[in-house]
């Protein structure tokens, strides 16, 4: 959501999709979220998990 | 009656048969659904991770209808929930608009209170009226048994909602239902959450709470589940082989969007109703309603 501003990463794909049912295309990215979420810190958990070296 | 189209985050992705029905039906109807672009989404999935986010994100997805002058007319019972509870907030709190207004501005937003929120289903009982949605009906569904299903946010917290419905017994779906001639079933677990709320903490419990109500009403011989929340029809139709598994037993209840079945008594076509798109076979069931209608 940090990255998106939406629960689901939207792609090429689904507004292919939604343009062949004939539904309108939905916005990919949202940098105002993105934004909101430097405001709170949130952006801080939104970060991908570290890998750990064995 | 127009309203901003907010779709969030679900609908738009795993859920067209809803978008697609309620685009139908208000087009028929004469609701003017307006897309607003920059709508995202709501903010409750982080709500018990960071409230802040959530109040931040759900003000600005208030303004964005604020500034087009629109009210805000929601398919997701949880976006309806979240937006209907900041929006009370910051129009109860001023001191709390102002300090909000104060991080929307970082983003050149801001909010004056001015919005209404409501849920599609609110719209048709509400605005549009049942008796007005009566008038509309062409083809009764008498031969179909559904099951209405409320979910969690629809009616609830009462204090939310102008108190529109009973939360203790309800009774707006059933109306909604049986305005289209289908008999209302009746069933002891209608009050039950989805089981989504806790879907990605402990899917067995989600599955175990869904498999309840899904028994039950398979046990009454209900046609179909009528839902109007894109979450509840993750747990009770994407999830439903999951429950049979658990279960031991094949469950195969169709699980349909309130529109889908206006849609129906309006006299549209199945396929512009997305019924294509459910993900358990409606064929029988549509089957005895719209006969021709199913190969």
């Amino acid at each position: 959501m940090g990255r998106f501003g939406r629960l689901y990463e939207v792609e090429d794909f689904d507004n292919k999709k939604r343009q062949r049912l004939g539904l309108p295309p939905v916005k990919k990215m949202f940098p105002e979220v993105q934004e909101i979420f430097r405001m709170t810190g949130m952006d801080k958990y939104a970060q991908p998990a570290e890998v750990s070296q064995p | 009656m127009k309203y901003a189209l907010f779709l969030g985050c679900t609908v738009p992705i795993r859920s067209q048969n809803y978008e697609l029905a309620v685009r139908t039906i208000a087009a028929g109807l004469g609701i003017e659904l307006v897309d607003l672009e920059e709508f995202s989404c709501c903010g409750f999935p982080v709500k018990s991770t960071n409230a802040r986010t959530t109040l931040l994100m759900a003000a600005r997805n208030l303004a964005v209808a604020e500034e087009q002058g629109l009210d805000v007319c929601c398919l997701c019972s949880a976006c309806s929930a979240v937006l209907t509870e900041t929006n009370l907030e910051l129009q109860q709190h001023p001191a709390l608009l102002r300090e909000v207004n104060r991080s929307l501005r970082k983003i050149n937003r801001q909010y004056r209170g001015s919005v209404k929120v409501k849920h599609f289903a609110r719209v048709l009982y509400e605005d549009y009226g049942v008796e007005n949605l009566r008038q509309r009906v062409t083809k009764p569904l008498t031969a179909l048994k559904l099951a209405p299903h409320y979910g969690c946010h629809f009616v609830r917290p009462k204090g939310n909602y102008d108190a529109f419905d009973d939360p203790e017994a309800s009774s707006s779906l059933d109306e909604l239902v049986a305005v289209t001639g289908a008999q209302v079933v009746r069933y002891e677990t209608k009050k039950y959450c989805c089981g989504g709320a806790i879907l990605g903490v402990e899917q067995s419990t989600a599955l175990r709470l869904s498999g309840m109500k899904l028994s039950e009403l398979r046990d009454a011989g209900a046609d179909a589940l009528v839902s109007i929340c894109p979450f509840c029809s993750v747990l009770y139709e994407d999830n439903q082989k999951k429950v049979e598994e658990q279960l031991q037993r094949e469950i195969g209840l169709p699980v349909f969007f309130y529109p889908q079945v206006l849609g129906l008594a309006m006299g549209y076509d199945p396929k512009d109703l997305g019924f294509r798109l459910n993900k358990v076979r409606p064929d029988e069931v549509l089957a005895k309603v719209v006969p021709a209608a199913v190969g």
